[in-house]
């Protein structure tokens, strides 16, 4: 027990001092620039896909679950319209897709990072004088914490868009009951919180897929496992936070 | 001139290495052998700094490196080439972009001035028209010469090299060799490589250290190698001498 929670001191530490080392002023800023935009089209231009299937097919389960649950004439029919669109832009877009972008582009992180590390290329950048952590670590995070709100107001609007179209085709709903459904008594404040849900998590899972990936040490198996432990921490920091930012913003 | 005075090191109870000294000359190559998990790339860390040493100190051109804050250790490290095992390319840049790297991040050269010194120091190292292929599509000779291509381009004074052989045919593993000798002397770099490769040791070691058990065991000449009296490394030795005697 002493033995765990120690590991998890160390842990916690390590993360700490890399994250002080990552955060420092880059070498040269046309080529920091460059890597950001490199980063925003591997880690968030590529997910664009999964992120627009995931959606779709969320809001259109959403929309018949609540149609079949509001089975009573005591409910008016747009209620499935307010309903999906609660429940997609306060929980199933910001945290649903970014546990999904946890496993996705946190392994991809913590794959890259590990690789380079058992390969020696981050020391052939540190023997280069090149702070290695600013270099490979910080413009990940810049381009996640930039690009996944864009993903996840997309995400929003996928998913309620599918449920209106599969909606329809299933004919669970009406366009008029459904379209009034999504704009009756609408806050703007939802998206703001989970917006800022979803920078929280960009980062969680940069940094921690990131810490995996540069502290890796061994060969391809180790790799491996630095990757799957990385999308296991991000996604349990991801609900735990979740927790947090939802008693913090919305209690 | 490099110069390692007493160091040790520890990984936790564990010490890889006890008390070594060594001068590493401008101009020379000297050649770090052993066999293997006796501390040869334990050593090398150290005097580079990726590994801090428990005590003793690493000292370029008169200059404490192991006492050196985060930015002095910097400068100096813009003055140090290494040739890596693996070579440790950069994946994702191609062979241009590999050696116009350090080029990139620390020089104030333009594009043309950039492009110029990659293709000297890929014809230097025999590797012409190759600049745009990426690592995955070159063979392992090729890869340890784009690796001295991008360990000279910032004209280094100290050169380091593990493992240049490891992995290659003998005639590339020549290739390196020479290459390695060669530039050391044209570019008056001083010159630290490791190695367990006796052929290596014959051609281009104009000192030998021989490592046992994290210690030093032994210092001379590639010459006074092969009559050592020393137990250890005429064991370490024993083949090559047999190849030598056949020679004769």
């Amino acid at each position: 027990m002493i033995r765990y929670f120690s590991g998890i001191f160390m842990h916690i530490g390590r993360y700490y001092t890399l994250m002080t080392q990552v955060f420092s002023k880059p070498e040269k800023k046309p080529i920091f620039r460059k890597r950001i935009f490199e980063e925003i089209d591997k880690l968030g231009v590529s997910s664009l896909p999964i992120v627009i299937i995931i959606s779709f097919f969320m809001g259109a389960v959403i929309t018949i679950q609540a149609a079949f649950g509001f089975e009573s004439p005591w409910l008016p029919l747009y209620a499935v319209g307010v309903a999906t669109r609660d429940s997609v832009i306060l929980e199933f877009a910001p945290t649903l897709v970014s546990l999904i972008l946890a496993g996705k582009v946190g392994s991809s992180i913590a794959s890259e990072i590990g690789t380079m590390r058992v390969s020696e290329q981050i020391d052939a950048l540190e023997i280069m004088g090149v702070n290695s952590a600013t270099h490979l670590i910080l413009p990940k995070i810049i381009a996640t914490v930039f690009i996944n709100p864009f993903l996840i107001i997309l995400s929003m609007f996928t998913g309620i868009l599918g449920g209106l179209l599969l909606g329809i085709l299933t004919g669970v709903v009406t366009p008029y009951e459904y379209l009034y459904g999504i704009q009756y008594d609408f806050k703007l404040y939802n998206v703001t919180y989970a917006l800022i849900k979803t920078v929280a998590f960009a980062f969680i899972i940069s940094t921690v897929a990131s810490y995996h990936g540069y502290f890796t040490k061994g060969g391809a198996l180790e790799v491996g496992r630095s990757s799957t432990t990385a999308v296991v921490y991000s996604s349990l920091l991801i609900l735990l936070f979740n927790f947090i930012l939802t008693q913090l913003l919305l209690a | 001139m490099i110069e390692v005075k007493n160091i040790s090191k520890s990984f936790g109870e564990k010490q890889v290495m006890k008390n070594i000294s060594l001068v590493a000359e401008q101009g020379k190559t000297t050649l770090v052998i052993g066999g293997s998990g006796h501390g040869k790339t334990v050593l090398m860390k150290s005097i580079v700094g990726l590994e801090e040493v428990d005590i003793g100190a690493v000292f370029y051109d008169g200059r404490n490196f192991s006492e050196m804050k985060h930015k002095q250790r910097k400068a100096v490290r813009q003055e140090m080439g290494m040739l890596f095992q693996g070579a440790a390319l950069f994946d994702s840049l191609n062979v241009e972009e590999n050696v116009a790297f350090p080029l990139s991040m620390f020089s104030e050269m333009s594009e043309e001035e950039k492009l110029e010194r990659v293709n000297f120091c890929l014809k230097r190292v025999n590797l012409e028209n190759m600049n745009t292929l990426y690592p995955s599509e070159i063979s392992g000779g090729m890869k340890k010469r784009v690796g001295i291509a991008r360990a000279i381009a910032m004209n280094p004074k100290y050169l380091f090299c593990d493992e240049p052989n490891s992995g290659l045919d003998p005639l590339t593993a020549v290739v390196i060799d020479d290459l390695i000798k060669e530039i050391t002397r044209e570019f008056n770099i001083t010159t630290i490589v490791n190695t367990h490769d006796m052929n290596s040791v014959m051609n281009i070691g104009d000192k030998v250290i021989f490592i046992y058990k994290g210690q030093k065991w032994w210092e001379g000449s590639s010459k006074g190698i092969l009559h050592t009296d020393n137990k250890e490394v005429s064991e370490f030795v024993g083949t090559a001498k047999i190849l030598k005697e056949l020679k004769k």
